[in-house]
């Protein structure tokens, strides 16, 4: 499937889509993930994990460089045979499905949580659906404007976070490095779920305006969003007591519940309900990319067919079945899995396969 | 065409779905009924009683609250009772007050009843925690004809007096830190009734599990809070000063002040096996008020010291109160945990007991700022 | 194939291009009548209608078989005039065709009888004529002929000639120049556009008298073709869109276009779309300033509105007051019309959902009042809050229907009716009348009358989704709102610019309203070829 002309991101709208995709729903719970393993020290885990996914996202850049004007898949294809190309169409496409399905559950749970609890979930899924759709046929241009929109619409987000450290307890954080490094080392592991989306990056770097600065954006985006959960997770520690902490399931949205203004008494209502268009940075893009996938996979040239398959099935799927806060917990743990072997272990195979293979054909010729 | 017909289709099958299948969550603001104030107590047979304050939605109706009370076993089993009383469904939504009866304040773990209002996403935890001397009931069926309604007037009480530090601001959230927090004990404010009216009386302290130990006063509580650094400047103290003549029933040997800065530093250090705070106070006040003749160009310097004693000697007494009550509402166990982690993770479990055999050394330092237009 | 044709110069083209015609001349210093021709053809394409069809010259040459041939041509048509007369000047028999009140009857009287008659001097028969008339035109059919007395020229038929003349003495009721009424400004001109194309293209060039303001003339309509002008600046607007525009209108093939709004129908780029995605304009300063910053403008004859293409959705919040009244209060204005916006389009759905589904936002003071006045009321809160939002539109309606002052009256008696009987009565909360209150003055406050339109729709959508979600609907909305504004194109530029994509120099005229002297440059959002506008213009200070 070659670019065509028209379709190509800026690079802010890339470095935007690529954190998007990851902070979505993931910030939420994690600086409870990290209170449990790493204790009040978990912001220095996210430090630490800021480099290792630095590195796979460059891996990954990497490996996208050998393909500057088609896919990963249809590099693949071109390399490596035709069914190569499909089989590796057919991971992106699994892939992006149980991330853009992870990504939509947890929307759906935290919406019947808060907002209505009574409605099915078929319903909000549905809903939810509706400008995905809209949104995610348009192709990746007008998904990368809406993930740059979306950013720039939710920048006054940190400044009501910022309401709550009156009360905050700057203390809870001292003393650095309570426990020594064991348990920031296992609290790094926390950090795979939340850096999940990369991957990205092997569908939209042939996209990319200038790819010249692909390197300089996957560095920007995953420093902008350690920032964000740098941020996050300092304002629930000093916010929470570290003993009470792990007792939040969404920490994120429950430091907000405290916050009182004059004019509203409970801020974190409207709150939540803007949070759907973050979490819809999640969902939105990993939609298109999973249909991007499988129709290469299918050999279609428009995305739509695909993309209207896969909201009826996201539908029924819910429809017949709606994941509970456990499974939903189960499929976390299955995508942890799943993205540490696509985002982090493939390229780097990938990548010294293709160093090899370069050498090996240089010496050839 | 056959596109447009398909989308017009899609249309008409999502507008459907929607419409029969919403609306399940739609409750009218006047449909429901959402108490202001909630009350927990025990009645004589100690089982659990309840009590809630309901605005009523109407002008025509003189009394402009609805009190709802009765025995369940559980806050949330007490729903049902509440709905059956109530013109409304009742909903946990709007608290703004939390009174809980000193019947309850006699037993460990109540926190835990408390468990709905934190799990239920759309419950607030904003409400202001505030223990009754005396049983709620008492409080809740009072509707005095010249005051607002009791939430209003009991959230506005609280508001204006934490406000002057006279007693503590505890939201159920911040309760439940406190409650949760393994280095500090809960504190919460303190009303009572008398002669028919409300009055805020200082602050309830508790012990780790939630019982009673001990109240404050007006002033203790001031002393409290600028100890946990919440005071604000503008906080007002009184004190008598030793040596100066009473004239027939009038306290003429008082000097009162602002503080218009106010640093609390505490310094932690384990030493002989104790740990061990030193508390350095700041003061620099206005003096508002002296009752006693007094030069104050060449006796302010004299004053001074003399003031910063007895700010000391009262702190000394509440820390002497705390100990012997082994209670830590100020949070010295978070400077523990801060600057002696090691010690600290030895004694968390217990930590009161660690902070009943602590000790303190409390220094004042009192600056007068001005003392105002006249000499 | 109509359309390649030899050109020739229809009445109903003539005013505008005379203008040209005479700069033309006036610059190049062509004198030959003739070779006038090449000129116009590089300007100007021919009508396509069935009538040009004929390109052979038909013509008759005597004086009754031309009287024969008008009559059957126009039966039924007592306002056309025949005058036959006999010119002094040549002794030639010669009749004069046109119709009445299409011609200005002191121009026909003076300029053309009184001369062909009374003024001697002329030569052989077959010489030039002389008449005070600007501009005359030969023609040798009948097509062309026809055309040419239906646009308000009279027709000059001379025995044994095999030519007619078609003589510029167009003058029909026409208003004078007036206040625009949809778009008043405080410190602009006040002059509005008016029903005649040759005329509003002259309102423009008056603003930019320039040899790059170049004009493309097409016609569009089979009956009653309009002339329709695009203006733009050659050195400046990108010719994408010019050609994309020119290929849009050629594309239309209707009867006859009446109005602006109806060229908009066919040229537009998504019409199921709720947001208008061409500006409308009555006001020939904002026209002629959306020409300079290299947009173009497109004139349609009969029509007093101007469209300006490519726009973007934030150039709907813009006003041509902003650029005369200080650039600080003009900030403010725009931040005021975006807070406006979604105070229009949003408030009634916060309403919605905050009473029917998270009262528990509501501060407990206004709970209780607000309670209060919901209590009486026996309608769900999206059934009062339609109802309202309809009175507001009805009274709306009725306000713009009726003459100015019975205007006022609905007004006051509908204000009445909003503000008081309706809440004394216990129909509707008097929160709700307040909510109805803010978003009515709201939507007054946007400057463009079609973007005011998309919001009442867009109201009631909101509202809908509201009282079937809460906030998750109204958040629904609001990212299906964004859908549009992102991917929705005008004339093939994204819509969303300068917001989505991000164009941050473009920032500068969007939200906030920078000093002129620091706009340097123009918008980015209109492509232009030549993007530079202005040096330093700003005087240096003197150093303190």
């Amino acid at each position: 499937m070659k670019v065509h002309p028209g379709h190509e991101i800026t690079s802010l709208q890339y470095i935007f889509l690529l954190t998007g995709v990851q902070v979505g729903v993931a910030v939420l719970s994690l600086p409870r993930k990290l209170a449990e393993t790493a204790g009040t020290d978990g912001w220095i885990s996210i430090l630490v994990w800021w480099l290792v996914s630095m590195l796979a996202s460059l891996i990954i850049v990497q490996i996208m460089k050998n393909s500057p004007r088609g896919s990963l898949p249809d590099w693949a294809a071109e390399v490596l045979g035709v069914w190569a190309g499909k089989t590796i169409a057919l991971l992106l496409t699994l892939y992006f499905c149980v991330l853009l399905y992870d990504g939509l559950t947890k929307s759906v749970l935290i919406t019947k949580t808060w907002l209505l609890p009574n409605t099915p979930a078929y319903v909000i899924t549905v809903l939810l659906l509706l400008p995905t759709y809209m949104i995610a046929r348009h192709g990746p241009r007008i998904v990368g404007r809406y993930c740059e929109l979306i950013v720039y619409l939710s920048l006054w987000i940190p400044l009501v976070y910022l309401l709550p450290l009156k009360q905050a307890h700057f203390i809870h954080l001292l003393p650095v490095v309570k426990d020594g490094w064991q348990p920031i080392l296992t609290g790094a592991k926390e950090m795979i779920y939340p850096t999940l989306g990369m991957a990205a990056t092997f569908v939209l770097y042939p996209y990319l305006k200038h790819k010249e600065k692909a390197t300089a954006a996957v560095i920007a985006s995953s420093s902008l969003t350690m920032l964000t959960y740098l941020f996050m997770t300092l304002i629930c520690l000093v916010y929470y007591s570290p003993d009470e902490i792990a007792e939040y399931n969404n920490p994120v949205i429950s430091v907000l519940k405290s916050i009182e203004f004059r004019f509203i008494e409970r801020i974190e209502v409207p709150f939540i309900a803007f949070y759907l268009t973050i979490f819809s940075l999640v969902w939105i893009p990993t939609m298109y990319l999973a249909t991007f996938c499988s129709s290469w996979l299918f050999a279609r040239k428009d995305i739509r067919g695909q993309l209207q398959i896969l909201c009826i099935l996201i539908a029924l799927a819910t429809y017949f079945y709606t994941p509970t806060l456990y499974q939903n917990l189960m499929m976390e743990k299955i995508l942890i899995g799943f993205g540490l072997s696509v985002e982090y272990i493939f390229p780097l195979i990938l990548l010294s396969f293709i160093v090899l293979y370069n050498r090996l054909r240089r010496r050839n010729c | 065409m056959k596109q447009r017909l398909l989308s017009a289709l899609t249309i008409v099958v999502l507008v459907c779905l929607t419409t029969t299948t919403s609306c399940q969550d739609q409750l009218n603001l006047e449909d429901a009924s959402t108490p202001l104030a909630i009350g927990l107590d025990l009645n004589e047979d100690n089982q659990f009683e309840f009590y809630t304050s309901t605005p009523i939605f109407s002008k025509n109706i003189k009394k402009k609250s609805l009190e709802i009370s009765g025995t369940a076993r559980t806050l949330r089993q007490s729903r049902a009772l509440q709905n059956a009383q109530s013109p409304g469904s009742a909903q946990g939504r709007n608290y703004q007050v939390l009174l809980v009866g000193k019947r309850i304040l006699q037993h460990e773990d109540w926190i835990t009843m408390l468990d709905i209002i934190f799990r239920d996403a759309r419950n607030t935890v904003t409400d202001r925690v505030i223990a009754v001397e005396g049983s709620v009931s008492e409080i809740m069926l009072l509707n005095p004809p010249d005051q607002p309604m009791l939430p209003i007037l009991l959230r506005g009480m609280i508001n204006t007096s934490s406000g002057s530090s006279e007693t503590v601001s505890t939201t159920a959230q911040e309760l439940r830190r406190q409650y949760y927090e393994k280095g500090m004990t809960p504190s919460i404010s303190q009303v009572k009734v008398k002669d028919n009216s409300v009055l805020v009386t200082g602050t309830t302290l508790l012990h780790k599990g939630g019982k009673f130990a001990a109240s404050l006063g007006y002033q203790e509580s001031i002393l409290l809070n600028i100890l946990q650094n919440n005071a604000r400047s503008g906080v007002s103290l009184s004190y008598a000063i030793p040596g100066k003549p009473q004239t027939g029933p009038f306290h003429t040997d008082m000097i009162s002040f602002t503080a218009q800065k106010l640093a609390t530093k505490i310094k932690t250090s384990y030493k002989r096996s104790r740990f061990q705070f030193d508390i350095k106070l700041k003061i620099a006040a206005a003096l508002t008020e002296i009752l006693f003749p007094l030069t104050i160009q060449q006796d302010y310097k004299k004053l001074e010291p003399i003031i910063a004693e007895q700010v000391k000697l009262q702190t000394e007494a509440m820390l002497k109160k705390f100990q012997s009550h082994k209670i830590d509402p100020v949070g010295f166990g978070l400077n523990a945990r801060a600057y002696q982690y090691q010690q600290y993770k030895k004694v968390q479990d217990h930590w009161t007991d660690a902070i009943a055999d602590a000790s303190f050394h409390v220094t004042v330092e009192f600056t007068i700022n001005s003392i105002g237009p006249i000499k | 194939m109509i359309l390649m044709e030899r050109v020739a110069i229809s009445g109903l083209l003539a005013n505008g291009v005379q203008q040209q015609y005479v700069m033309n001349r006036h610059l190049f210093h062509r004198k030959p009548y003739a070779h006038q021709w090449e000129g116009w053809q590089r300007i100007m394409k021919l009508p396509h209608n069935h009538q040009s069809t004929e390109h052979e010259p038909d013509l008759e040459e005597h004086i009754p078989d031309i009287i024969q041939h008008l009559q059957q041509l126009f039966t039924d048509t007592p306002d056309l005039i025949i005058r036959k007369l006999s010119i002094v000047q040549t002794g030639e028999k010669a009749v004069l065709a046109y119709l009445d009140g299409l011609t200005d009857k002191n121009s026909i009287n003076n300029d053309v009888l009184y001369p062909l008659q009374f003024e001697k001097g002329g030569g052989d028969p077959g010489s030039e004529l002389f008449m005070t008339v600007g501009h005359i035109v030969p023609y040798t059919t009948w097509a062309k002929v026809i055309e040419a007395i239906l646009n308000g020229d009279s027709v000059l038929f001379v025995d044994r000639r095999k030519e007619a003349y078609a003589l510029d003495t167009k003058g029909w009721p026409q208003r004078a120049i007036e206040d625009p009424q949809l778009e008043p400004s405080l410190k602009g001109a006040h002059q509005g556009f008016l029903e005649t194309g040759s005329q509003n293209i002259a309102l423009i060039r008056r603003y930019i008298p320039n040899r790059e303001l170049k004009i493309k003339q097409l016609a569009v309509g089979k009956r009653g073709p309009a002339s329709v002008s695009i203006l733009y600046l050659e050195d400046v607007t990108n010719t994408e869109f010019i050609q994309l525009l020119e290929d849009r209108i050629k594309a239309i093939n209707v009867d006859v276009i009446i109005n602006t709004g109806e060229l908009v129908e066919f040229i537009e780029d998504n019409p199921y779309s709720l947001f208008p995605q061409l500006i409308s304009t009555e006001r020939p300063d904002a026209a002629a300033s959306q020409i300079l910053q290299g947009r173009c403008a497109v004139v349609v004859d009969r029509s007093p509105s101007v469209l300006i293409a490519p726009v973007n959705f934030m150039a709907f919040f813009q006003s041509i007051d902003d650029y005369s009244t200080r650039w600080s209060i003009a900030t403010f204005l725009r931040m005021l019309r975006i807070a406006a916006f979604f105070i229009a389009a949003f408030l009634p759905a916060l309403y919605i959902a905050v009473v029917s589904y998270h009262f528990e936002i509501i501060p407990m003071k206004l709970l209780i009042t607000l309670g209060e006045s919901r209590g009486r009321v026996p309608l769900p809160p999206f059934v009062e809050a339609v109802l309202m939002e309809i009175t507001l539109e009805i009274l709306r309606e009725a306000g713009v229907r009726l003459p100015a002052p019975v205007g006022q009256t609905v007004g006051i008696v509908g204000g009445i009716v909003i503000g008081q009987a309706v809440v004394q009565a216990g129909l509707i909360s008097n929160v709700m009348v307040v909510v109805v209150a803010f978003t009515g003055i709201s939507s007054f406050i946007l400057p463009n009358y079609d973007m005011v339109a998309a919001v009442r729709l867009l109201r009631f959508i909101l509202m809908i989704l509201a009282s079937l979600f809460g906030f998750v609907g109204i958040i629904i909305g609001f990212m299906l709102m964004i859908e549009q504004i992102i991917a929705l194109r005008s004339l093939g530029m994204p819509y969303g610019i300068p917001l989505a994509p991000m164009r941050f120099a473009d920032l500068k005229d969007t939200l906030v309203r920078v000093p002129l002297w620091l706009m340097n440059k123009r918008p980015i959002s209109t492509s232009a070829l030549q993007s530079k506008r202005q040096g330093n213009s700003r005087f240096k200070g003197e150093e303190e």
